[in-house]
């Protein structure tokens, strides 16, 4: 999935900046784009393969005119010879790998693609490195670069609006001074918000959850069995009582853990979600927690914030950003489910008064319970 | 009867859960609203002072084109003056006074803004918008008085060079093209007030074309100068012909074709490739270029090494570049380029196929000449429309007086 997304970015940004760049004319650019805020330097490299082979014809085998023949392992030795980095305090690193090579083409022109990693030394000045970058440079002496910023959080809109151009490698200016990106509270708040939302209304298990959790809300249980139809009032008050409880104890392991004061490995959790909706969706069927359901909210929010932490963990902050990342990441998510309760509530409420709802609530529950079962055994193993 | 029933169950709960898939879907979807404005990689700061002319929807001509053999023998008429200057200021102030208000705020610019006097390029206008008017939305009695301006701004050589580059464009059209390619999206644009002798700038551009002449109290500095071609050979429109660059290339390869084996090897650029021009647009920087190869980095041969015939066409090729002005206008900074102290200081270099030699019909091929302050190059590319010919990029640019150093 996450590839996915990576070359849905790319391409949406390629295109953008072809269209302004390099469209039309036949010498292309490359592109790099950088990651500033993840634990290692990571720099993901657009090169275009035509322009490769003026600058190395030894890098493609010599019967074929075939671009997409670049040797792999030759082009890794390439890049790390042409492309170094060296921190504020005179310490140079080449790259510890050279990965995920693919080949994509653009607007007729062939790039490879690839990613390079450096691992920050311990005594890392975070102010800032210098980049060293001659691909094809040394030769192609016409040949332009253009490194900008990326990081996860721009992939969470998928657009480029918000990338920032660093500078540009050129003859004669082959190294340049990367600074740390600058993204201001206020975008980085609209973003997190954002992924906040998209996550929880992406996060098929989370959603299906909170439905287990309200669909017995229209109802009142006696002899443990959902019996009559509450009133409204009621009906609201319970799911208010469920959905903010569920909230509150998301939020705190998600705080929690996020600045670092807890920790639980991800797949017992990922397990333990799973499990929270067998529970509710068993509840849903037959009460078992009635009285105390705001209490079981809170228990599996706190599971659920838990696997909420572990989602924002793949993002990389630094100490800073973390805390409007949070407040903005959690308010996604409560707007998310704000709106599905609003959504789903009142038609809850509507069909429990037909005679026909003990049928939806056990079928949906059943359902519930499969999906659950399953996720429970897949996770497991 | 019990059938029914379970069919309005699974109905409700299939109505149930398309419910709250569009609660969901009408969430997650504002996700992915995105706005496509593209940041600027080069930093080119353009908004505002431009790009507006295309806004116009005064009466053109059908498609936006022009009918360049039209104004291939335009005369001056009553701003035929004593100097070129004085014809250019005339010309200039005819055309201010043919345009509306909207129309005089894109065709008059700020003359302190260096940022919008340094924003010009190779590429087609859809790629980067450029300062001015836009010929093609301009009325017939405004583009008249335009063409005027151009004309009087260039020698005849020039203006025929200008009529080339803008019909090529309709040319490429015409080859399936498609509309980025037009005579009509050419900008004229002045910075600061026309006048013999104050302090102004004239730009006048569009694909492949760039014409960046500032004047300084009567002086002309007429770089940085972009020009190029697609095709590079003759061709015809509307039956007339146009071969724009053809001088210019003929005229270097005359210059190679008179070195020596060693000689050749000795301007051969070993080493380094270019797939175009080194010293391109400026996007905008508001400063001179500052990377010109340096020291060691200057290569190529010495043109004072060589006879006094080749030394001759060396010459010949730099006049076909400073020829397309107004002698009068540019002599002070073009004489210079051609003196024998010059000519110690300056090299002539090559790059491309070493065995093919100097074939501009081959991609790659690549052109220069490297003097104190001149500096000339051309790039042969693989054409973008006629993909099975080269192409040609060039550039004129004096290292010290680009936009008269008065940026």
């Amino acid at each position: 999935m996450k590839a996915v997304i990576n070359l849905l970015f790319g391409l949406t940004f390629l295109v953008s900046l072809f269209c302004t760049k390099a469209f039309a004319h036949s010498a292309s650019t490359s592109s790099v784009f950088i990651d500033t805020h993840k634990p290692q330097i990571e720099l993901e490299i657009y090169i275009p393969l035509d322009q490769l082979r003026l600058a190395d014809e030894s890098l493609f085998p010599s019967q074929s005119d075939d671009l997409k023949q670049v040797n792999f392992s030759a082009l890794q030795d390439y890049m790390q010879t042409h492309v170094s980095i060296t921190t504020q305090n005179s310490q140079s690193l080449t790259a510890q790998k050279v990965d995920d090579f693919a080949i994509h083409e653009f607007d007729n022109v062939l790039f490879m693609v690839m990613k390079m990693q450096f691992i920050k030394p311990d005594n890392f000045d975070t102010s800032g490195f210098s980049l060293h970058y001659n691909a094809i440079l040394h030769r192609v002496v016409t040949h332009k670069i253009y490194v900008s910023y990326r990081n996860d959080m721009h992939e969470v809109l998928k657009a480029s609006q918000d990338i920032a151009t660093i500078g540009l490698i050129r003859y004669q200016r082959e190294t340049l001074f990367i600074e740390p990106e600058k993204i201001t509270a206020w975008s980085q708040f609209k973003l997190m918000f954002v992924n906040g939302m998209s996550h929880i209304a992406a996060g098929i298990d989370h959603l299906l959850f909170l439905l287990c959790l309200i669909l017995p809300a229209p109802l009142v249980s006696a002899n443990k069995r959902w019996q009559s139809v509450a009133p409204v009032r009621q009906c609201v008050m319970s799911v208010a009582k469920i959905v903010t409880f569920f909230t509150l104890g998301h939020s705190l392991t998600l705080a929690l853990t996020t600045l670092g004061y807890i920790s639980f490995p991800a797949k017992p959790i990922e397990i333990l979600v799973a499990a929270s909706i067998l529970v509710s969706a068993l509840n849903a069927i037959r009460p078992i927690f009635s009285q105390s359901a705001m209490w079981i909210a809170f228990i599996f929010g706190l599971i659920h914030g838990q696997a909420f932490a572990i989602e924002m963990s793949h993002m990389g902050f630094d100490s800073q950003a973390i805390i409007v990342a949070l407040v903005a990441f959690n308010l996604g998510i409560e707007t998310v489910q704000l709106l599905i309760v609003i959504c789903v509530v009142p038609v809850l409420a509507m069909l429990a008064r037909t005679y026909f709802y003990n049928a939806i609530r056990i079928t949906l529950s059943v359902l519930a319970m499969a999906a659950a079962s399953y996720w429970i055994i897949e996770r497991s193993v | 009867m019990k059938l029914g029933k379970k069919v309005w169950q699974s109905l409700a709960v299939v109505a149930l859960l398309a419910n709250l898939a569009a609660c969901g879907g009408s969430d997650s979807s504002s996700s992915s609203d995105t706005d496509t404005s593209t940041s600027d990689s080069s930093g080119t700061d353009n908004s505002g002072t431009d790009n507006s002319g295309s806004d116009n929807s005064g009466s053109s001509s059908s498609s936006g084109s022009i009918s360049v053999s039209d104004f291939s023998d335009i005369s001056l008429g009553d701003c035929e003056l004593d100097t070129s200057l004085e014809s250019l200021v005339c010309a200039a102030n005819a055309l201010i006074d043919t345009l509306d208000e909207d129309e005089l705020a894109d065709l008059q610019l700020d003359y302190s803004d260096s940022e919008a006097r340094t924003v010009w390029s190779n590429l087609p206008t859809g790629n980067v918008s450029r300062n001015g008017i836009e010929l093609g939305a301009l009325d017939d009695e405004s583009l008249e008085a335009a063409m005027m301006v151009a004309k009087a701004a260039l020698s005849d050589d020039g203006y025929q060079d200008f009529l080339g580059v803008i019909a090529a464009d309709d040319y490429l059209n015409e080859l399936g093209g498609g509309s980025a390619y037009s005579s009509g999206k050419y900008y004229l644009a002045f910075f600061g007030d026309p006048d013999v002798s104050g302090d102004w700038m004239l730009q006048l551009g569009g694909h492949h074309l760039a014409y960046n002449i500032t004047y300084l109290n009567g002086d002309g500095y007429p770089v940085p100068n972009h020009i190029g071609t697609e095709p590079k050979v003759s061709f015809e429109l509307d039956s007339a012909s146009y071969a724009p660059l053809a001088d210019e290339g003929d005229a270097l390869v005359a210059m190679f074709d008179s070195l020596s084996e060693s000689e050749l090897a000795e301007a051969y650029l070993s080493g380094e490739s270019y797939s175009d021009v080194l010293m391109g647009p400026d996007n905008g920087s508001g400063t001179l270029p500052t990377d010109y190869p340096t020291g060691d980095n200057r290569k190529g041969i010495l043109v004072s090494s060589l006879t006094q015939d080749q030394q001759a066409l060396v010459t010949a090729a730099i006049e076909q570049w400073i020829n397309d002005y107004p002698e009068e206008v540019v002599e002070n900074l073009t004489l210079s380029y051609v003196t024998s102290s010059a000519y110690a200081d300056t090299y002539i270099a090559w790059a491309g196929t070493e065995s093919a030699g100097v074939d501009v019909d081959v991609a790659g091929t690549y052109m220069r000449i490297d003097g104190p302050n001149l500096w000339i190059e051309v790039a042969c590319q693989n054409g973008v429309i006629i993909s099975d010919e080269t192409h040609y990029h060039t550039m004129f640019r004096d290292k010290s007086w680009d936009y008269g150093n008065n940026l």
